[in-house]
């Protein structure tokens, strides 16, 4: 009698197709604003992101542990190529930050290079000033939301964000929800109004 | 990278991890709720999402044929481009005959008929040629040969 070889904690090409194809609804969802997101400080295309995250799972250069729900999955996978999208040109976009209200007054930047280096891949030192800088305008109304903004920004735990505004679990879960929402509506393609 | 804008970089990169673990987080309903609020045609918003995993697994079928067109196309190319086939059948025989000669028989694998070179037809010696090729019995031989 041959005891049956123990299960990979991997998933097989064909397990994960299975799991992508039992995705529901939300997970779609899910991996388009996560796409959107990562690729927002990069000068990548989220539809772009998604799809090499997609066929790196389905050729098996990357591995997708068996007790790891594909969502996350391809969540992950989608940070690391973000990380390391200075190394690929394919995934590579123009970004362009225009103007908040209609050009006046609001100082425009000279892009694209046609041909940009790694560095020159990220958005420039001026970019992401402001764009800092717009984010944290979008809660002038909100001092709470600046404030676990600006902290999250400087690297504050959610613990040490919780402290700093008095707020308990559920209601540091909500005003991060809140956040998210304006981030989503302010800038829904990117760090483009 | 300016160590100052790597640190505007690194923080906006916070800040959109903070994001994706509430994505995460957020419950099927809410998501959906939210895409329908933000998004006019929920529907095509959810097909577009669902043709770019169409998109990739094209991609992924795309670069595997091509992988396997290139490898066939690399054997076929290997065996039109042996050093023995490009010998004339006279060429190749004669140069079977110096192998044999100017080997001892054990160190050559050939039977008797391959010995004597002349029951073999061109096929069969330009055959015998290309497998003393692969043992690495003629290739200096070749070598000279190229060099004359």
């Amino acid at each position: 009698m041959t005891t049956p070889e123990p299960a990979s904690d991997r998933l097989s090409v064909s397990e994960v197709e299975e799991a992508i194809d039992a995705l529901t609804d939300a997970d779609w969802v899910r991996l388009k604003k996560v796409s959107i997101i990562y690729a927002r400080n990069r000068k990548l295309c989220p539809g772009d992101l998604l799809q090499e995250a997609f066929a790196s799972v389905l050729d098996g250069s990357r591995k997708c542990p068996r007790d790891v729900a594909m969502v996350r999955v391809l969540g992950g996978i989608m940070r690391s190529l973000r990380s390391s999208a200075a190394k690929s040109e394919a995934l590579r976009k123009e970004l362009r930050l225009v103007p908040q209200h209609g050009g006046d007054g609001v100082e425009e930047f000279d892009h694209p290079d046609p041909s940009p280096d790694p560095e020159q891949a990220l958005a420039s030192d001026q970019e992401c000033e402001m764009i800092l800088a717009e984010v944290l305008a979008l809660f002038s109304d909100d001092e709470t939301a600046q404030i676990i903004v600006e902290g999250i920004s400087d690297d504050m735990s959610a613990n040490e964000l919780r402290e700093l505004t008095g707020l308990d679990e559920k209601e540091y879960a909500t005003k991060r929800r809140l956040i998210r929402r304006r981030l989503d509506r302010s800038y829904p393609q990117g760090w483009k109004k | 990278m300016s160590e100052g804008n790597r640190k505007k970089l690194e923080a906006l990169d916070r800040l959109a991890e903070e994001l994706v673990q509430d994505i995460l987080l957020a419950s099927d309903e809410e998501i959906l709720f939210e895409a329908a609020e933000d998004e006019p045609d929920l529907a095509q918003y959810l097909a577009d999402s669902k043709s770019v995993y169409k998109l990739a697994r094209k991609s992924v079928g795309r670069q595997a044929y091509e992988t396997a067109r290139l490898a066939v196309q690399h054997d076929k190319v290997a065996a039109s481009t042996s050093s023995v086939l490009w010998l004339s059948a006279e060429k190749a025989r004669k140069l079977l005959e110096s192998v044999i000669k100017t080997n001892s028989a054990d160190a050559l694998p050939l039977k008797l008929a391959a010995r004597k070179g002349g029951d073999l037809s061109d096929s069969d010696v330009q055959s015998l040629l290309e497998d003393l090729r692969e043992l690495g019995v003629i290739s200096s031989i070749l070598d000279q040969d190229a060099d004359e």
